[in-house]
């Protein structure tokens, strides 16, 4: 169980999150809740260790390995869909998620060669290919049409069997979230 | 239209302005009337060819292009490998810098003398080309490392990326059009180098060597020749490795695409 105490932090002047406490289930979806600027993505970035939390502790997290469906596609530009999508497990597992996101025909295309939403499928695509123990999801449905909202949405299911997944979607909900998370921001 | 008009037109000018600063030669060595102190293009033509129609001629452009074409590989090597590791490493970068800051504004020649006590004489014009080629390649590399976006720095932590799979695929293509960049100007820098260290350490068939033996021997025209040959040789290396350079970019470019 993954537990979250006071969790604050400030850019500069700014205070972001202002002592953020929860404690998450073993598995299922985790909804984010919060206005725009609230420190969501932050929470999100500390949980996968990008950010160091002003004071207050996470417990549980130690030796988890942390999965992430970044806002952003953050595909290596020069490397193709399926380096990107195994550039952390055995080209076979990323070959197969990338069929999975109906990618099999564009294995050896390059990220400017294929469309925002072609990128958002080999990011999703990478994140499940890695596995780990906690999903992070950040704004994941960019740029998916229907089938892959879907297809993203069974996954996410299948993944949360099993781990925690902590998401933030403006809007609808990736699952139906078994807790949630409220970051006021105030 | 344009574009195509401005290329003709360089076209023309490049051996125009030769042409011009030759006029420029023959005309003072014409004035001063003194082969010692200036001699005339066609004095300098003749003893070029001359001297090229001897083995001993082209054998001693070889060794010294063999001579300081390693000193400029292993001065690319090391700069390079250095880049990446102070361009990773803070703690090393900041160790490193004094040393490079050393090697960059002391004179090259303190530090041919210093090889001479050091090294074979064979050896100098080597290092002299390694040691300044090194810093700039070193300097291309840690920029390039350092201009590696954070975004993807933390994909890869977040990933868990192996480091040699990183260098492969994170860092050597951020880095690559760097040092290409360097490259060019890295084989200049140590081409002087090498031929000054030739003339100082004087080892058995080197053009430095030769050149010496012009000055001492008074024989200006040789020394021009000589002279003449290290910069064409020079143009021509420095072409072919620009040449060589476009061709990766090129190849690198129709890959991606």
């Amino acid at each position: 169980m993954i537990e979250l105490r006071g969790i604050k932090k400030s850019f500069g002047e700014q205070q972001v999150l202002r002592g953020v406490s929860a404690v998450l289930p073993e598995k299922g979806p985790v909804a984010l809740r919060g206005g725009s600027g609230s420190g969501k993505t932050t929470l999100l970035r500390i949980l996968a260790g990008l950010e160091s939390a002003d004071s207050g502790e996470i417990l549980g997290l130690d030796g988890k390995r942390v999965s992430y469906v970044f806002q952003e596609d953050r595909l290596l530009p020069r490397a193709t869909a399926l380096e990107n999508a195994g550039i952390a497990c055995e080209k076979s597992t990323a070959r197969q998620w990338l069929e999975r996101f109906g990618l099999g025909d564009s294995l050896n295309k390059k990220p400017d060669t294929m469309s925002g939403g072609m990128r958002r499928r080999v990011a999703l695509a990478r994140a499940f290919a890695f596995g780990g123990d906690v999903l992070l999801l950040d704004e994941p449905f960019n740029g998916l049409d229907a089938d892959n909202i879907a297809v993203l949405t069974k996954e996410t299911a299948r993944f949360a069997q099993n781990g925690p997944v902590i998401f933030v979607n403006h809007g609808n909900d990736l699952l139906a979230p078994v807790h949630e998370i409220v970051i006021d921001g105030k | 239209m344009k574009k195509k008009l401005l290329t003709h037109g360089k076209l023309y000018l490049y051996p125009a302005a030769v042409l011009f600063w030759l006029g420029v030669w023959a005309f003072l060595a014409w004035r001063i009337g003194q082969e010692l102190l200036l001699p005339s293009p066609a004095q300098v033509w003749q003893s070029l060819c001359a001297l090229a129609v001897t083995a001993d001629f082209w054998q001693t452009l070889g060794l010294t292009l063999g001579r300081i074409l390693a000193g400029c590989a292993i001065g690319m090597g090391l700069g390079v490998v250095l880049g990446f590791l102070t361009g990773v490493s803070r703690v090393l970068d900041i160790f490193l810098r004094p040393l490079v800051s050393v090697a960059q504004s002391t004179p090259v020649a303190s530090l041919i003398i210093l090889a001479l006590i050091w090294l074979r004489k064979e050896s100098v014009p080597v290092f002299a080309a390694a040691l300044m080629t090194a810093p700039g390649l070193l300097h291309n590399a840690r920029q390039g490392i350092a201009e590696t976006p954070r975004e993807l720095r933390e994909m890869a932590q977040v990933f868990r990326v192996k480091p040699g799979r990183q260098l492969r695929l994170l860092y050597l293509p951020q880095v690559l059009p760097y040092v290409l960049s360097g490259c060019a100007g890295a084989i200049g820098f140590g081409w002087k180098a090498g031929v000054a260290a030739e003339v100082l350490s004087l080892p058995r068939q080197a053009v430095g060597t030769e050149i010496y033996h012009s000055k001492l021997y008074l024989d200006s025209p040789a020394l021009f020749a000589w002279t003449a040959a290290v910069v064409l040789l020079s143009v021509l290396l420095e072409g072919a490795v620009k040449f060589a350079l476009g061709r990766i970019r090129k190849g690198k470019e129709v890959r991606h695409d």
